[in-house]
Parts: structure tokens; C-alpha cells; sequence
């Protein structure tokens, strides 16, 4: 059985199997596979009260760690979505009724209004369209339902990075103009903080397991050097974020954002 | 990070006993990292050698230091 909207998995394909199924990466960031684990998801949930047995969709959700988390210590009917098989499988082996289903993020097999909340960690940077992604996320969000994002961004603007169009890396983008696609989609942005820290703290431990940076990248280049690649990172300076969304009422405009302001505690 | 055969030609000077490989923690800055490094069995005393300190861990300084 194949699904051609399911195969290929284009965003990051540096190799196969896809970079976030890699043990290179799983080794530093455990089973959550993303900076901070679950840091900064206990984080955001201080700001958002969802009622208890509400429904929670993870999508990126791995072998479904959040999902199970919403579920165990919040009390949230949490589902978890993903296009990784291989990753679904392993998660439904550790978290046997934790329903998590297989599908893309820019098309969720969810009726419109049908969510009261979504986390998206990491996993925005790696999808093919995050603008089109963005509208399936307010379709799916009950009104004023809230999403829970954290993801990787440029905190240089740089447009000739040299990173290959193929990797994951090259799907951050700053921050303004993040808070830019969630204002055009109909989001408004209650809090945005940023958790650099974690991404280097990740890339620490990348260092120790691995060598260096430019060796951890080798592992995802034909030749196995990985220094032009460590290199194009650098150029764009990425940086780690934190936000809480808010789907705007329809009958409202979504709030206006001052991209220079400071919102960090 | 140290490869175990060159862990094997240390011996501590105050205990006189071969260091044996041991994951290790340590905090820089926010972060709390393990890490496989000779120790001695005896006194705890952890061998990080001048490749370690100018490599790698240089390296780790920098990215969390955001140089």
C-alpha cells in the first residue's frame, strides 16, 4: 500500500532515511527530537488553560512523547499526527492507545472547528508550504482556539545562504516574517519568546557525540563533508522561538503586530 | 570523546589506578551535558586532554556562548 501524498517526505530530504528518524540526531535530543524536549511545551502550557478532555492534535508528533504527555499530565483527549511510518510505529508500540494517525500537516484529516488546540514543535520549518499549512491549522482550530509552536528561525536575513533548497535548515525564516504568515492566516500572536539557548545547547551535544558540527553534518552529504554546510548555517545565524497563538474571531481583525517590540518576559 | 585505548595509557598520580571510562556531566552556562570521559576510580579526578579542551570543547563554548 502507498500513498503518494505521504511518500517522499520533500522538505528535508537530505537522505534517506529522512534527518529526524536519524540516531545521529535522536542520540542529542532523546525521544521529543527537537530542542528543549518538553521544556518549552510546559512552558506555553502556563499561559494556555485548556479544559480538561479537550481535544489536542500534535502534529509532527514523532513516536507521539507530547501527545502522551497532554494526555497523562493534563488530561487532554491529545492525538498526535505524522508523516513518518517509521516513527508512528515505534510510537504506537510505546503508547498503544494513544491514537496518532499518518498524514501531512498542510492537509489534516480533521473537520473544520473540530480542535480546541494544537502543538506544532519543530516541524513548520520542514514542511513543503507553511503558509497553506498555517490555513489548515485555523480550518481545523475551534474560534479562539490556541496553537503552541516552537521552530527554528533565521535570526540573520541572509538570501544566499548556500543551503541546499533541500534542507531543513533552509525552511526557517526570520521573525518577522513568521509573525507576518500567522497575521496573514488569521493568528494572533499572544506570546513569541526566544529559546535560542536550546538550539545551542542541541548543537552542543552534537558536538560531543559527534565531533564536531561540520562531522554531524557530514553524515548528510554524498562527499561527508560537512564543512560548506556548517558554514551556511552559520551564515544565517539560526535561533530557536517559542509562540502562543490565537485563532482571531472571524469577525474581528486579526491584531496588529509591532515586529520591533519585545516580548520576551 | 577520548578513545578508550587512549584512556587505557593513563594511570591517576595520587591513586596509582588505571582511569576507567565514565559518563560524566557537566553545566555550562543553562546547559547540563554527559559525556563519556576517562575518571579515576579512585578519587574522581576526570582527564580532559589538550585535543578535548581545544577541540571539541572549544567548539561547545562557542555555539553556546552564540559567538
Amino acid at each position: 500500500m502507498n500513498n503518494p501524498s505521504l511518500t517522499g517526505g520533500s522538505a528535508c530530504p537530505l537522505g534517506a532515511p529522512r534527518f529526524y528518524e536519524t540516531d545521529a540526531l535522536r542520540q542529542a535530543t532523546g525521544d521529543n527530537l527537537r530542542p528543549g524536549g518538553l521544556e518549552l511545551l510546559r512552558e506555553a502550557l502556563q499561559q494556555v488553560d485548556w479544559p480538561s478532555e479537550a481535544r489536542v492534535l500534535d502534529i509532527g508528533c514523532g513516536i507521539g512523547t507530547t501527545a502522551a504527555h497532554l494526555r497523562k499530565d493534563h488530561g487532554l483527549r491529545a492525538m498526535g499526527i505524522d508523516l513518518s511510518a517509521h516513527l508512528l510505529c515505534e510510537g504506537a508500540g510505546r503508547h498503544p492507545k494513544l491514537p496518532l494517525v499518518r498524514g501531512r500537516a498542510e492537509n489534516l484529516p480533521f473537520a473544520d472547528e473540530s480542535l480546541a488546540g494544537l502543538t506544532c514543535e519543530c516541524v513548520l520549518s520542514l514542511v513543503n508550504n507553511p503558509q497553506r499549512t498555517l490555513g489548515e491549522f485555523r480550518r481545523v482550530l475551534t474560534p479562539n482556539g490556541y496553537l503552541i509552536l516552537s521552530d527554528l528561525y533565521r535570526r540573520q536575513e541572509n538570501s544566499a545562504t548556500g543551503l541546499p533548497e533541500n534542507c531543513c535548515l533552509a525552511g526557517a525564516v526570520t521573525r518577522k516574517q513568521f509573525l507576518g504568515w500567522l497575521h496573514e492566516a488569521g493568528f494572533s500572536v499572544r506570546l513569541w519568546r526566544d529559546r535560542s539557548h536550546l538550539l545551542a545547547e542541541l548543537a552542543a551535544r552534537l558536538v560531543l557525540l559527534h565531533g564536531s558540527m561540520s562531522s554531524f553534518w557530514g553524515r548528510f552529504t554524498d562527499d561527508g563533508d560537512g564543512r560548506a554546510m556548517q558554514q551556511a548555517v552559520q551564515a544565517i545565524r539560526p535561533g530557536y522561538f517559542l509562540l502562543i497563538a490565537q485563532k482571531s474571531s472571524p469577525s474581528h481583525k486579526p491584531l496588529a503586530i509591532n515586529f520591533n517590540q519585545r516580548t520576551q518576559p | 570523546m577520548i578513545p578508550q585505548e587512549e584512556a587505557d595509557k593513563w594511570v591517576c598520580d595520587e591513586c596509582e589506578k588505571p582511569l576507567v571510562m565514565r559518563k560524566v556531566g557537566f553545566a555550562y552556562m543553562k546547559g547540563t551535558f554527559h559525556v563519556d570521559l576517562p575518571v579515576c576510580p579512585g578519587c574522581g579526578f576526570v582527564l580532559i586532554t589538550e585535543e578535548l579542551a581545544t577541540g571539541k570543547m572549544a567548539e561547545v563554548e562557542r555555539i553556546l556562548e552564540d559567538k
